[in-house]
């Protein structure tokens, strides 16, 4: 048996500190840390999951942010901390979701309208407020544009980079978004 | 009827960073002195702060410490399945190697008419870095054998912050009175007198075995402490993790002796499921039972509405 010497560390900050930078945290990540992936969801968990919860409902918004940081950790790697940093790169991730997860809803839906079954709703209506109701009547672009811009504070620039469009996509979505919005508030007060 | 502003669509390019500098100077000089384009600007405001207060479902801490877990589940387990699924591939190329190399050594040994050992492959084991923090005082030896760096910790504390990659080295704790598997996380454990006082894990997931009784999991957050188990026995065999993570041949995994973990949502999910389990297959009176060792267990468990019902011999919906 092979004895090694006993050898002391200086204590390091503990997972959750503020001094392991989410870069460093994004590359033990990818080295397979998973403790590292902790660390970042402690940080940037409870904002993921309100955005999620606003972009595709609450009954939907966990199951979206366990799959961004599953496909974090799978793409920790790419990571390229010069062009993002951590936190827009998870929104990206998340809203990339909300969009994929559409489009396969989308797929379900015509399969079904095929078959001539009915169509279930992506959630329940009823319990939304009119602000919700307005909002989830967008497209799932504007709406994930609109939330990134308005409650999220992220600049057109990183949403355009975020999502792999061109920054006059994101004015354009924007624009859209708050048109409809505008007309929704219009007709329900008329 | 209002009139709108000629410039109004300005608030929207100043808002969205296609005004910048003297431009956006003029235009905001501009806002101060007409009436529609404030109104705009109070509008987008507006419509934000509205956006901002609604779909946020306020997650609890303890529906994020869940989900935290679940997550870091399926990450570990997608890890540990990823190299899983690659070792057919390297089995199957190291087979082939070992296919060639045995032919040629029965091709020279033919030749030579001598007789071969084989050597066997030297097994790459993958690094697994251990940050250790011992208080003073603290007696322990760190050893390698094999796949396994184990710390012999005979008194104090130890504090270990261990990054496990997939393949990598196990790291074991033997304690005087058991073991301490980890499976790539930080913790503590503090031996008095010869016994094993505490264990609090702070991030990810050990395996414990101690006073050869059933092992445990322990996840982060939850801590293990000697005087609630001698206070309180409790059998904890019916743990999610337990059948998962019980070291393979383990002995001290079939003893069934008594073992307490702090409470958590963790445990309560299970206490829970259990009951659950129990009355779906008609099983009334231990589903009573175990739903009043849920309301002793868990006094602030936030099924302990059911539970009680259950408990209390309400008829409950199956």
């Amino acid at each position: 048996m092979k004895v090694s010497p006993l050898k002391l560390v200086p204590p390091k900050g503990k997972a959750g500190d503020v001094g392991v930078a989410d870069v460093e945290a994004l590359a033990l990540v990818a080295r397979g840390d998973v403790g590292a992936l902790g660390t970042l969801y402690d940080r940037h968990a409870r904002a993921l999951l309100a955005f999620a919860a606003r972009s595709v409902g609450a009954a939907d918004a966990e199951d979206l942010v366990q799959a961004t940081f599953v496909r974090a950790a799978r793409a920790a790697a790419s990571f390229d901390g010069r062009s993002s940093n951590a936190r827009a790169w998870l929104f990206g991730i998340t809203a990339r979701l909300v969009q994929e997860r559409r489009r396969s809803f989308a797929r379900l839906a015509r399969a079904l309208l095929r078959s001539d079954v009915s169509v279930p709703s992506t959630s329940s209506d009823e319990a939304r407020t009119d602000l919700q109701k307005g909002l989830f009547r967008l497209s799932e672009a504007k709406r994930v544009v609109l939330l990134l811009a308005e409650v999220e504070g992220f600049r057109c620039e990183e949403i355009a980079t975020m999502l792999g469009i061109p920054v006059g996509t994101v004015w354009t979505r924007l624009h859209s978004a708050r048109q409809e919005m505008r007309a929704f508030y219009e007709e329900k007060s008329r | 009827m209002k009139t709108r502003c000629h410039r109004s669509w300005e608030v929207e390019a100043v808002r969205d960073g296609r005004l910048t500098g003297d431009a956006q100077a003029l235009f905001e000089s501009h806002v101060a002195s007409c009436g529609s384009c404030a109104e705009e600007t109070s509008s987008l405001e507006h419509l934000a702060r509205g956006l901002a207060a609604i779909g946020d479902p306020g997650a609890d801490d303890v529906s994020l410490r869940r989900l935290r877990n679940r997550v870091l589940e399926a990450v570990d387990a997608e890890q540990t399945g990823r190299s899983r699924t690659r070792a057919p591939g390297r089995v199957a190329a190291a087979a082939g190697v070992a296919a060639v190399a045995l032919l040629l050594l029965a091709f020279v040994s033919w030749r030579s008419g001598g007789p071969t050992v084989p050597t066997p492959a030297a097994r790459v084991v993958a690094a697994t870095t251990v940050d250790v923090v011992a208080e003073a005082g603290t007696r322990y030896t760190r050893s390698i054998e094999g796949d396994v760096e184990r710390f012999d910790l005979v008194e104090g504390t130890l504090h270990l912050r261990v990054r496990r990659p997939a393949g990598g080295r196990r790291v074991v704790v033997k304690v005087p009175d058991g073991e301490i598997e980890d499976v790539g996380t930080e913790f503590d454990v503090v031996v008095t007198d010869g016994r094993t006082e505490r264990i609090e894990v702070e991030e990810g997931r050990v395996l414990v075995t101690l006073d050869r009784a059933q092992a445990i999991s322990l996840t982060a957050g939850q801590t293990w402490r000697r005087e609630a188990a001698v206070a309180a026995p409790r059998r904890v065999a019916d743990d999610k993790h337990d059948a998962r993570g019980a070291p393979a041949g383990s002995t001290h995994a079939k003893s069934a002796s008594a073992v307490k973990t702090a409470p958590s949502a963790d445990l309560e999910d299970v206490a829970y499921l259990g009951v659950l389990r129990l009355m779906r297959e008609g099983r009334d009176a231990e589903a009573r039972a175990a739903a009043s060792a849920y309301l002793r267990d868990f006094p602030s468990g936030f099924r302990r509405d059911e539970m009680a019902r259950v408990a209390s011999q309400v008829a409950v919906p199956r």
